[in-house]
């Protein structure tokens, strides 16, 4: 009885090439979409702002945040995330709560937040924003001194020598 | 001899340029070396891109072990003797690895050269002189070459558009970056509880990666970018030697191409974000499986595992869903019983290949990070959820509808994921000459099974991840709309790998 033949089947040279091309088709299509979107994300702005602040982060420590007030839109959220992420301790010496949200307190309509558009339902962060005096007033009496300003109202704080 | 060595090196560590090439060269080395360790005899040709592939991976692993340890314990993370001992030692370990192997009985050759697979011709059979590429193959590569070429215009010109990352990127992982930076010795500073929404619980691969390098290079503006192209680099290349070590030439071009016509993933590469790492460390385990799964020897296949858990340690490093996959890899193992090894024992190699990054990430959780938001909801109503049927619709209906979009993943991968659902079903296999398995080219009759466990890690991790957000303790469809697409592109490249791998000829058949 003869051997069996082979069992592995001939892919045809030219059916693999015509693959191939079309692939590269698909690749370049699927590049070519990505390079010519127009505009950018709808959160890219909002990222962009935030994105200045932690790029001014200093890679030393002793240094704490405390973020001044300002518009109060999607961005407030991270703008206090930073805050008390930096200096829980120090904040507290502030007087400020920390605080968790949960996604349902947080972001009632989801498809508000995810276009990065102020969620009219989204509950209000104005009562945790002192105003900058206080503020000031409260890191001096507690030891600290302001360092120098960063952008969307942050300062950086810096212990003063006892 | 190393002490003079290392104080050399610290010494010289204060030259900027030098730390940051002593900076970067520490946890390339540490991985070339660890992969050295894993894997001695696993040194052929046809598993370099793999090989490569891994090692890239592992070294933003150590780079991102290197950066916790020192930021946790108060040390500057810019060059100090920490990167002169890990150097000397690695290259003490690579020097030592660099001899040559004992000769296996019967063979006149070291094992360094021997083909690593089953499918390739049986030890001893003169080894045939390399055939020019065809035509097909040249083509292919070509395709390939021009794929390269607009992913990485694509990438580069979005990263324009977004210098710093997406959201997820400044608000979870470049921000546990600078933290690891600025609270020198102050984990409860950087895992603080105070803060859920930055999910301190994240395992820290990505931002260790990052603040290692910028504390090394000074560069801050580039560094996910730079991440982002080695990330999407290692996963084509992935996919791509997987294929490469196991079916011909124009197959590996063609699963690597595959890969770069997802779009999703042109969006993931500069966004500094951990689900296009996690995919490219998935494709790996489930690559280096499929090697151990085609292999005659016992050591290579052992290696293969080793391999696999480290790349499945490298996924648990970088997100929690890493538990997910690690879990799915231990059970692909255990479920498709390896033809060397026991059960037992291919347990065990990929445990000790993931160990590092398992005892690095077991360390974070235990001594600083707060619960993970989806364990710490878990209570009476967990049942009540696992076990609603509408619960279970509305989650499947839209990974569903996530694994079929178009927008996500081009026109490519619907193709690819119905002819690998076609070539799964036994009766249409068989009756579809194209989808009929194929076989051994050594022996002609026994079925090529590479693709098994690509195909069944694939099919446990989508089915975990459907049960965790079964369980989910957030509202469901907040859930789904915010993550289903991200997850599921953990897996996604695989896919292309368990067809290629179950449609092709072997690398060495007769026709």
């Amino acid at each position: 009885m003869p051997p069996p033949p082979p069992t592995t089947r001939p892919r045809s040279s030219a059916a693999v090439a015509v693959l191939a091309i079309a692939l590269a088709v698909l690749a370049v299509r699927a590049a070519w979409r990505d390079v010519g979107s127009k505009g950018r994300a709808p959160e890219t702005a909002a990222v962009e702002r935030l994105a200045g602040v932690v790029r001014q982060l200093p890679a030393t420590g002793e240094l704490a945040f405390v973020d001044l007030g300002g518009d109060v839109d999607f961005q407030g959220r991270a703008r206090i995330d930073l805050r008390l992420a930096l200096a829980p301790r120090v904040m507290a010496d502030l007087g400020r709560p920390a605080r968790t949200s949960r996604p349902e307190e947080r972001m009632p309509d989801t498809r508000g937040d995810r276009d990065g558009r102020e969620d009219a339902a989204e509950p209000t962060l104005v009562s945790w924003i002192d105003d900058p005096a206080t503020v000031e007033a409260r890191a001096a009496a507690r030891g600290l001194a302001i360092e120098r300003r960063l952008d969307e109202g942050y300062l950086v704080l810096r212990r003063l020598p006892r | 001899m190393n002490g003079p060595v290392v104080a050399f090196l610290a010494l010289a560590l204060a030259a900027p340029p030098l730390a940051a090439v002593l900076g970067l060269a520490a946890p390339l080395l540490a991985a070339l070396a660890l992969v050295r360790v894993l894997a001695p005899t696993t040194r052929d040709r046809a598993t370099l891109v793999l090989r490569a592939a891994t090692v890239a991976l592992a070294t933003t692993g150590i780079a991102s072990l290197l950066a916790v340890a020192k930021g946790v314990t108060g040390t500057p993370l810019a060059a100090g003797a920490l990167e002169a001992v890990v150097v000397v030692a690695s290259l003490a370990v690579l020097a030592i690895g660099a001899r040559p192997l004992r000769p296996r009985t019967g063979l006149a050759s070291p094992a360094p050269d021997l083909p690593p697979l089953a499918a390739m011709p049986p030890m001893g059979t003169p080894r045939a002189a390399p055939a020019r590429a065809g035509r097909a193959t040249v083509v292919a590569r070509v395709a390939l070459a021009v794929g390269v070429i607009a992913a990485l215009v694509a990438v580069v010109a979005r990263a324009r558009k977004l210098p710093d990352g997406d959201w997820d990127a400044i608000c979870f992982w470049t921000f546990r970056a600078r933290l690891l930076a600025a609270a020198p010795a102050d984990p409860a500073a950087i895992f603080t509880h105070h803060l859920p929404d930055t999910h301190p619980d994240y395992p820290l691969l990505l931002p260790g990666a990052v603040a290692w390098i910028e504390a090394h290079t000074g560069v801050t503006r580039h560094t996910g970018l730079a991440l982002g192209l080695l990330f999407h680099a290692a996963l084509v290349a992935a996919v791509g030697g997987t294929v490469a070590a196991l079916r011909r030439a124009p197959a590996a071009a063609i699963a690597a191409l595959a890969v770069l016509t997802l779009p999703r993933f042109l969006r993931l590469a500069p966004s500094w974000t951990a689900d296009l790492p996690v995919a490219a460390m998935f494709a790996t385990a489930v690559g280096w499986l499929a090697l151990a799964s085609e292999t005659a020897s016992p050591s290579r296949d052992r290696e293969a595992r080793r391999l696999a858990g480290l790349a499945l340690g490298l996924a648990l490093w970088t997100k929690n869903e890493g538990c997910a996959q690690f879990v799915a890899g231990a059970l692909t193992v255990v479920v498709l019983r390896s033809p060397t090894l026991s059960r037992a024992r291919s347990l065990l190699a990929l445990v000790v290949g993931a160990a590092p990054f398992l005892v690095a990430y077991a360390v974070q959780h235990a001594l600083w990070a707060p619960a993970n938001d989806l364990v710490a909801g878990q209570g009476p109503s967990t049942l009540a959820r696992l076990t609603d049927p509408a619960r279970w619709a509305l989650l499947l209906r839209e990974m569903a509808a996530t694994l079929v979009s178009t927008k996500s993943w081009g026109l490519a991968f619907p193709v690819a994921l119905l002819a690998l659902a076609a070539a799964s079903i036994g009766p249409l296999a068989r009756r579809v000459p194209f989808l009929r398995p194929a076989r051994d080219g050594a022996t002609g009759t026994a079925p090529l099974v590479a693709h098994r466990p690509v195909t069944l890690c694939i099919a446990l991790v989508l089915a975990a991840y459907a049960t965790v957000y079964a369980i989910t303790p957030q509202p469901l469809a907040w859930h789904l709309d915010t993550s289903c697409e991200r997850i599921v592109a953990h897996v996604v490249p695989s896919v292309f790998l368990a067809v290629v791998l179950r449609l092709s000829p072997p690398r060495h058949c007769a026709s």
